[in-house]
């Protein structure tokens, strides 16, 4: 009995997934390039989508009892839609959520929309999802939420490679066995002065945070959709739960793909740096990523008002290390001279 | 320019002059009408209804492109900042923002707001929010749920979304505007569209005739009213007009090309900016693309009942916003009803929505169809995206397998 | 295949009047490139010794080559060389550097050395990669932009087409601006596609200064993208073997609306010249 289910974007109701009976799991890049999703996806797309479809024709994801997608990006619509015709019999699902988050209708819409999903899972797996089982499954993954607050509480005692380790570990392990590493008490690289703030969809491989951990920088904060934005807000536990999801839904952070309102990601991204006194910014983009380097323009001409120096990086599907360390390092000698 | 091998309609000095009124008046004269940037699959029928003048970025982005003018204002957003590889038309209309001087037409004229629609893309909204950070311009967002669903049938609670924001979208324009939504006004509006829409929809049937009266490039051309001018008299008069003129090139086996001997159906938007070049390459081996996927986005008919409602389900319906099989399908169709040879579909570098599924789509198509099916790698407006080198190959080894096809 | 003409032949030459022994700091920077190394000694911030070598397949060995062939008829010994400072591709395998630095720092003090305080933007065309640097006046790094994902803007991107239209790459400059009218740029961005276009041009009768003038141009033209990106200010220097590409630099400077300081001296040593400064600095300030 497959007991998984995956999912791209974490938009996606993992609490409702979970109290069908299912174990989500978040279906990753990998690191080899794709070969048989050329046959379906264009040059142009980007290698997130590439490389789940990849592993997906590849065989790598029989284990899966089915996919579920959220409404984001153009290239994960289309991807829903070519992921159900490549596998006709696996449970494919989009739930597609509002974009205007802040709309007066788009709690209501969302519940509807969320209750579906919840009739499509149990009709599919003749399963039946109590209320109940939804509020213990949002108390698990309030828990979970907690457990890696407290390790960004503590970032400070771990390498970048550790914190990669430890969020991608969280988003495609079983949820219950959610491991939180014990305190250090001490800080590695205690004379690394540089503090990174790093952005962008998601960081799927660790060559960015060695390079960070080798030349001594620290990431202080971070915007990722499998970073800080996952576990953003908790899911009220009273009242209706499909309703509290909706809520949270609507009200955590949001990503490029919403929109909350035109200056939302500016200011987050400024007080992201004024709080956690960070020397700089890295933007961590896919290539052909059209939601964030549509916001790009406009967060770097708010960080260039605030004189905060930043970098973009643009990478394929493993940045290139020679020429990711090369930026990198310039642009930290950048931001220690400042020091 | 190329030459057009292929007649030139009676007509077009009408669509010459309409669009350029259209154009000149949003600049220079709509009085008591502020300006409302609209996308392409917004409901305009409540925009006009309300007395604003609706203004389309992405026609200009076509006109951009057609011109040559895209290259140079695109290059003006990436200085800024704005990725290569994003929406050509977007581009465009940020290097337009940031040098009028140098745009066409000068420019377009500022917008006193925003509206846009979700129901072709996600780059719609991107766009739509950088246009009025610049501008200052209050945004509508009309959020029209994407349609996965085989059967292409939205979901209730979609609808009532849609149809809600609706009310939403008249409340935010009467107060933008200071004034009162008139249901009639709104009704008669409607009818104008819908009538538009039937006569553009009639206009594109002739096409079946054999020879088809017109070839792709008249099709995207004299799409632009229905786009820009939709829910006006004038509109309504020339689609009248040109389908007057198309019955008769009909009743007189009157051919776009000198001598038809295959029918095509093109995909996805047009080649902008090597318009007639492009397809002269198939005017060549006597190819005429009598349908495409494009130009009937918007031939859906207003459906009876509530204007709201009729106008929720219509634009959260558009083609653009259904899922792979539904669209397979429609193009399954349209090969049937147009009795079409093979079919192209261009692979449109900065216009994901469109493209990502034509692998598939393509391979359902010859499937079901029999027909063969090519890709063609470009972008709308962007020309520097366009390899014609290879092009022209790659169209030369299509129309040898089908005329050896046809034995 | 054609010689890469972009790098100046291998040499070394020292000061014959400055006694090093005199002077407060001596220090040195290495620049371990893909192709050539550079080894630049300095005694109290003036040029003493240098040296340019072709880089071998060891890193660590090109560097010590370079650095020996430097101090190659003077009497000093690298023991004696207070600090050294590595850069460069190679920059890691430099053993007996103390500290490295990336060449985009050591270039942009490079500059300002060799052309003086005034300079706020260089643009560094080499065989494989092109960088774009904003200085301040004391030669420190504002802000960088770099291309080294395509070959568009560097050696290798001519080389391809010089080899496919058989002209000697020295000369692919001055024959492309030798043209009646200036021809379209190639559409393509990509020097892979931008090849076959070429060919296409040719096989319908272009001639071959038409076609390096098409190809010239819409390399200028992604180089200046790039400056654009970053925003040019005067001065504007380039350096680099590329910087002898007069049909590129024309176009470039023609699109930017800026004429650029061209190098009248070899600039290859720039990076390795930044180094040997950074390393001066270094060593004051350790001392303090």
């Amino acid at each position: 009995m497959k007991n998984k289910i995956g999912y791209l974007c974490t938009y996606v109701p993992e609490e409702i997934i979970h109290a069908a009976g299912f174990s989500p799991m978040r279906i990753t890049p990998s690191i080899t390039s794709p070969t048989r999703a050329d046959a379906h996806l264009q040059s142009y797309t980007c290698c997130l989508a590439r490389s789940c479809l990849d592993q997906a024709l590849a065989g790598k994801l029989n284990d899966l009892a089915g996919v579920v997608f959220a409404h984001t990006c153009d290239t994960l619509q289309g991807l829903a839609d070519i992921w159900h015709a490549a596998f006709p019999n696996l449970f494919v699902e989009t739930v597609v959520g509002p974009v205007a988050l802040a709309g007066p209708h788009a709690q209501e819409y969302l519940v509807t929309e969320l209750r579906r999903f919840v009739a499509a899972l149990e009709k599919r797996f003749d399963a039946r999802i109590t209320d109940d089982a939804l509020r213990a499954s949002i108390r698990l993954y309030n828990r979970r939420r907690h457990a890696l607050a407290d390790f960004y509480a503590r970032r400070a005692e771990f390498t970048a490679v550790e914190w990669f380790n430890m969020m991608n570990n969280a988003l495609t392990a079983p949820p219950e066995e959610i491991k939180i590493p014990k305190p250090r008490f001490q800080v590695p690289n205690p004379q690394a002065a540089i503090r990174i703030v790093l952005l962008g969809a998601t960081i799927d491989e660790p060559t960015l945070p060695q390079i960070l951990d080798d030349l001594s920088a620290r990431i202080v904060a971070d915007d990722f959709c499998n970073g800080a934005r996952y576990f953003d807000t908790l899911v009220a536990e009273e009242g209706d739960p499909v309703e509290a999801i909706a809520r949270r839904e609507l009200t955590r952070v949001a990503c490029p793909c919403k929109h909350r309102a035109l200056s939302y990601r500016e200011e987050r991204l400024l007080k992201l740096v004024k709080d956690n006194r960070a020397d700089g910014v890295i933007f961590y983009h896919k290539k052909f990523c059209d939601p964030h380097a549509w916001d790009y323009p406009p967060l770097a001409a708010a960080l260039d008002r605030e004189k905060i120096p930043h970098l973009l990086l643009e990478v394929e599907q493993v940045a290139p290390v020679g020429q990711t360390r090369v930026r990198v390092e310039a642009f930290l000698e950048i931001l220690s001279e400042t020091k | 320019m190329s030459e057009r091998r292929y007649k030139k309609l009676k007509t077009a000095p009408q669509l010459k002059r309409l669009l350029e009124q259209h154009y000149l008046a949003a600049k220079y004269f709509h009085p008591g009408k502020p300006i409302a940037w609209v996308t392409s699959g917004a409901p305009v029928e409540i925009i006009r209804a309300l007395d604003l003048f609706p203004v389309y970025p992405e026609n200009y982005g076509a006109l951009c492109g057609a011109r040559g003018a895209s290259a140079a204002l695109c290059q003006v957003a990436e200085a800024r900042g704005y990725s290569p590889d994003l929406c050509a038309y977007a581009r465009s209309s940020i290097g337009m923002m940031h040098d009028a001087k140098h745009a066409p037409l000068g420019g377009l004229p500022r917008p006193d707001m925003l509206i846009t629609c979700g129901n072709i893309c996600g780059t719609v909204l991107k766009w739509y929010e950088a246009a009025a950070r610049h501008y200052h311009a209050p945004l509508f967002i009309l959020d029209t749920p994407f349609i996965h669903a085989d059967d292409g049938k939205p979901t209730v609670h979609a609808i009532g979304y849609v149809a809600a924001q609706l009310e939403e979208m008249i409340a935010f324009l009467e107060k933008q505007t200071q004034r009162k939504l008139s249901k009639e006004e709104l009704l008669d509006t409607a009818l104008l569209s819908s009538e538009a829409v039937g006569l553009w929809r009639d206009v594109r049937e002739l096409c079946r005739a054999r020879p088809s009266p017109l070839n792709a490039p008249d099709l995207f051309l004299n799409m632009a009213p229905i786009v820009t001018l939709r829910g006006t008299k004038e509109c309504v008069q020339f689609y009248r007009a040109l389908k007057v003129e198309v019955e008769e090139r009909v009743a007189h086996k009157v051919s776009a090309l000198p001598e038809e001997k295959y029918r095509l159906l093109w995909d996805n938007i047009a080649i902008w900016h090597h318009l007639y070049r492009f397809y002269n390459y198939f005017v060549d081996y006597g190819a005429c693309f009598v349908v495409d996927t494009y130009t009937g986005g918007w031939a859906m008919k207003m459906e009876g009942g509530e204007p709201i409602e009729a106008l929720a389900r219509t634009y959260t319906e558009v083609f653009l916003n259904q899922g792979l099989r539904v669209r397979a399908r429609a193009m399954i169709d349209l090969v049937k009803q147009f009795d079409v040879d093979g079919f192209v579909m261009h692979s449109n570098r900065s216009c994901k929505p469109y493209s990502v599924g034509q692998y598939d789509i393509r391979r359902i198509v010859t499937e079901q169809t029999g027909r063969p099916g090519l890709v063609i790698e470009a972008d709308h407006s962007d020309p520097r995206s366009y390899d014609d080198e290879a092009i022209q190959a790659r169209i030369q080894t299509f129309m040898e397998a089908l005329k050896e096809r046809r034995g | 295949m054609t010689q890469e003409f972009w790098h100046w032949k291998e040499y070394n030459w020292h000061a014959p009047d400055i006694s090093w022994q005199k002077g407060k700091t001596v220090t040195a920077g290495v620049d371990v490139g893909s192709v050539s190394t550079q080894a630049v000694v300095m005694v109290d911030g003036k040029l003493y010794a240098y040296a340019n070598r072709r880089t071998g397949s060891s890193s660590p060995d090109s560097a010590r080559r370079a650095m020996d062939w430097a101090l190659e008829g003077t009497d000093l010994a690298i023991e004696e060389i207070h600090y050294i400072v590595g850069t460069g591709y190679g920059r890691v395998n430099v053993p007996f550097a103390h500290k490295t630095m990336t060449e985009i720092a050591c270039h942009a003090r490079g500059a300002n050395f060799l052309y003086g305080a005034s300079v706020r933007t260089v643009l560094d065309l080499g065989g494989q990669d092109c960088k774009a640097i904003k200085i301040d006046a004391q030669g420190k790094v504002v802000s960088f932009l770099m291309n080294d994902k395509c070959a568009a803007g560097t050696g290798r991107g001519l080389e391809v087409i010089a080899d496919l239209l058989q002209v000697p790459i020295e000369e692919m400059g001055a024959l492309s601006l030798r043209v009646e009218k200036e021809p379209q740029p190639v559409s393509s961005t990509c020097v892979v596609f931008a090849r076959s276009e070429a060919l296409g041009l040719l096989r319908k009768g272009w001639k071959k200064n038409d076609v390096l003038a098409a190809y010239s141009r819409a390399m200028a033209h992604r180089v200046a993208a790039l400056l654009k990106r970053l925003g040019v200010e005067k001065e504007f220097v380039i350096t680099g073997g590329i910087a002898k590409n007069i049909g590129i630099v024309t176009r470039l400077e023609k699109e930017l609306g800026i004429t650029a300081r061209k190098p009248n001296f070899d600039t290859q040593i720039a990076g390795a010249v930044g180094a040997a400064l950074i390393a001066q600095e270094r060593k004051i300030k350790d001392e303090k």
